[in-house]
């Protein structure tokens, strides 16, 4: 018969367990340190701003995008519009041309850093601000952003993202998931331990670009490349968690498993370009957040293979036993479960106590302090589901993630 | 340098966690002197129905029912066994109160097998002899887990054949037990694996009625 695996995994759970209460109560601590924090500053000065809308077949999108921009509500002398058709073979360029207002651009097909590197060439404001396609902004989004340029340091400011379909069960789980993870951004950047502005609505000091230089087209997550560039020049990122922008999130498993194989795949290949950010040098930033970034995808890896490694033994010994003991016995035992609560290590009940507790606390934060709309109560059933199934998603993507690299033969 | 913040979240953190450790002791010590204190209730009730037999008559003991008490004895069982799992099978207190167990057992299993002879009672008693690591054993632990779920049988009783114990010691004497799995169905000796089927075999054909 094969090993039992139950020690291994008792082990296993302990050092999750401490990993998990160490970063939840790093993270309580943040927050309540900087319940004040919460709000964008109200801006001193208004900014010349330009926001490039890369679009690459985008049509479905593309009006309301723009249209969503136009409602801004910004001085119209201070606001550049600026799309950059990349090659569409629909009417996506079709589309933004029959909008008054804005500059559109269109160039051969190349990707999108090229793309938004084009229309940075193009651009004239003191703020360059990218908005994907398939997403839109609110009217007071931009206003809630600029306040922060007012300290030198800041380098770039993301929005609040939120998702913009939440139909299926996959889109109300990314709900979840993107609320959570926005609240985890503001919070982490009060301590200026952001290293990634996203594509919907992040807004960049323009003299960045001439100092550091423009994205980089190779990328396949070219939004956290230069994000953590801009870090590794003394910058730091804010998050605006008020500046309301939503986005379309991918609606089928396999949508979805594309995108985190792409931004998996980037992960990897930025954490190896940027792995000196993991220093004191960087602040919280370089000895906590990075480190534990890492530690927390590594973790998935661990615990989810070890989980399908204990269940496929567990395939094999059933079997082995059935092939000894006939099916009559395997049959009888399912219909008389000896059900008991005995089983229940004491110590791991309560850290998964703790956890939900603190995972609860988390999602009620994330209503408050990212201003949503909906109440972390109508979340709950999301938020349960979000949790029961997440981790194995992740542990799936990223072995579709090492596959694909294989596969390529990618090197780094 | 490493803040104030990231030292005094890794304090709080090592508490909680050694909280949770000692609450988990707390928890299976509280478990353990549960099955202890079951494990004395039992054996005070089977002292007094061995008193009762030695001075009541045989008609008054072969009316009486003892279905509760091996009910009772079975959860012990599940009991010690869960404890097992739970602190290990090295665990000292652990090892004392299980072989406590198989005291207990092998006193009811003599007890019954006395009434049953005098009393003319036609229920089956089943000694199972087993040992850890062995999958034979598993296979034959869920057929009779499966036998008795079928047929409610409470006179099963297994036992460690890896036990250092006199009392267990002297039943492997007396029937001779020398390998596992082993099952003395009856009286009779059945050396290895039996299966489902032919369990309910040899019931069926010892047995007419089941209690």
């Amino acid at each position: 018969m094969l090993p039992d695996l139950g020690s291994i995994g008792l082990i296993l759970i302990y050092i999750i367990a401490f990993i998990t209460l160490f970063s939840g109560f790093y993270m309580v601590s943040i927050i309540f340190e900087n319940t004040k924090n919460y709000s964008s500053p109200k801006p001193k000065k208004i900014y010349s701003a330009s926001i490039i809308v890369p679009v690459h077949n985008g049509s479905k999108y593309i009006t309301e995008c723009i249209e969503s921009l136009l409602k801004l509500n910004y001085p119209k002398d201070k606001l550049e519009i600026i799309v950059v058709d990349d090659g569409s073979t629909d009417d996506s360029f079709k589309k933004a041309k029959a909008i008054s207002g804005i500059k559109v651009y269109r160039k051969k097909h190349e990707g999108k850093s090229a793309a938004l590197n084009y229309g940075i060439r193009k651009a004239r404001g003191e703020l360059i601000g990218i908005l994907d396609a398939d997403s839109t902004v609110d009217k007071n989004a931009l206003m809630k952003i600029i306040g922060f340029f007012e300290d030198p340091k800041v380098g770039a400011v993301h929005s609040g993202m939120r998702t913009k379909n939440r139909k299926n069960l996959l889109e109300k789980l990314q709900e979840v998931e993107y609320l959570l993870s926005l609240f985890l951004k503001k919070t982490y950047s009060l301590v200026d331990g952001l290293y990634i502005t996203p594509g919907v609505f992040s807004i960049y000091r323009a003299k960045i670009f001439k100092e550091i230089g423009s994205f980089d087209t190779a990328e396949f997550s070219e939004d956290l490349e230069i994000s953590m560039r801009i870090v590794s020049q003394g910058y730091i990122l804010k998050c605006a968690a008020d500046a309301i922008t939503y986005t379309n999130v991918p609606s089928t498993f396999s949508d979805l498993k594309r995108q985190r194989v792409r931004w998996n795949s980037g992960l990897i290949k930025n954490m190896k370009r940027y792995s000196f950010l993991m220093s004191e040098k960087y602040g919280e930033l370089g000895y906590y957040i990075l480190p534990m970034m890492i530690i927390g995808h590594i973790g998935i890896l661990v615990f989810f293979s070890y989980i399908s490694i204990d269940a496929i033994f567990q395939l094999i010994n059933t079997l082995y036993l059935i092939s000894i003991s006939g099916l009559t016995p395997f049959l009888s035992n399912i219909l008389h479960p000896k059900f008991s609560f005995g089983f229940i290590q004491s110590t791991v009940f309560f850290y998964a106590a703790l956890t939900t507790l603190l995972g609860l606390f988390f999602l009620q934060c994330s209503e408050k302090y990212c201003f949503y709309r909906k109440s972390s109560l109508a979340l709950l059933p999301q938020y349960f589901v979000y949790l029961f199934v997440g981790g194995f998603a992740y542990f799936y993507f990223w072995i579709a993630t090492f596959y694909t690299i294989l596969r390529r033969d990618i090197k780094w | 340098m490493v803040s104030l913040r990231f030292v005094a979240t890794f304090s709080i953190t090592a508490l909680t966690f050694l909280i949770g450790i000692f609450l988990g002791q707390a928890v299976s010590d509280y478990r353990l002197s549960e099955a202890q204190q079951s494990q004395n209730d039992l054996m005070s009730s089977l002292i007094g129905y061995e008193l009762a037999y030695t001075l009541i008559s045989e008609h008054d003991l072969c009316s009486t029912d003892f279905t509760e008490l091996q009910i009772e004895r079975a959860k012990l069982g599940r009991k010690v066994s869960e404890l097992g799992e739970r602190l290990g099978q090295n665990d000292s207190t652990l090892r004392y109160q299980t072989e406590l167990y198989h005291t207990y057992q092998l006193r009811e299993y003599s007890f019954l097998k006395k009434v049953k002879q005098d009393c003319n009672k036609t229920y089956p008693l089943v000694l199972y002899f087993y040992s850890n690591n062995n999958d034979l054993c598993v296979a034959q632990g869920q057929t009779l887990d499966a036998i008795q779920a079928k047929y409610n049988l409470t006179t099963i009783y297994a036992i460690n054949y890896e036990i250092d114990n006199p009392s267990v010691n002297i039943i492997k004497k007396i029937y001779n037990v020398t390998s596992t799995p082993t099952l003395v169905i009856n009286e009779n000796k059945y050396e290895g694996f039996i299966r489902f089927e032919k369990i309910e075999e040899i019931l069926y054909r010892n047995t007419t009625s089941k209690n």
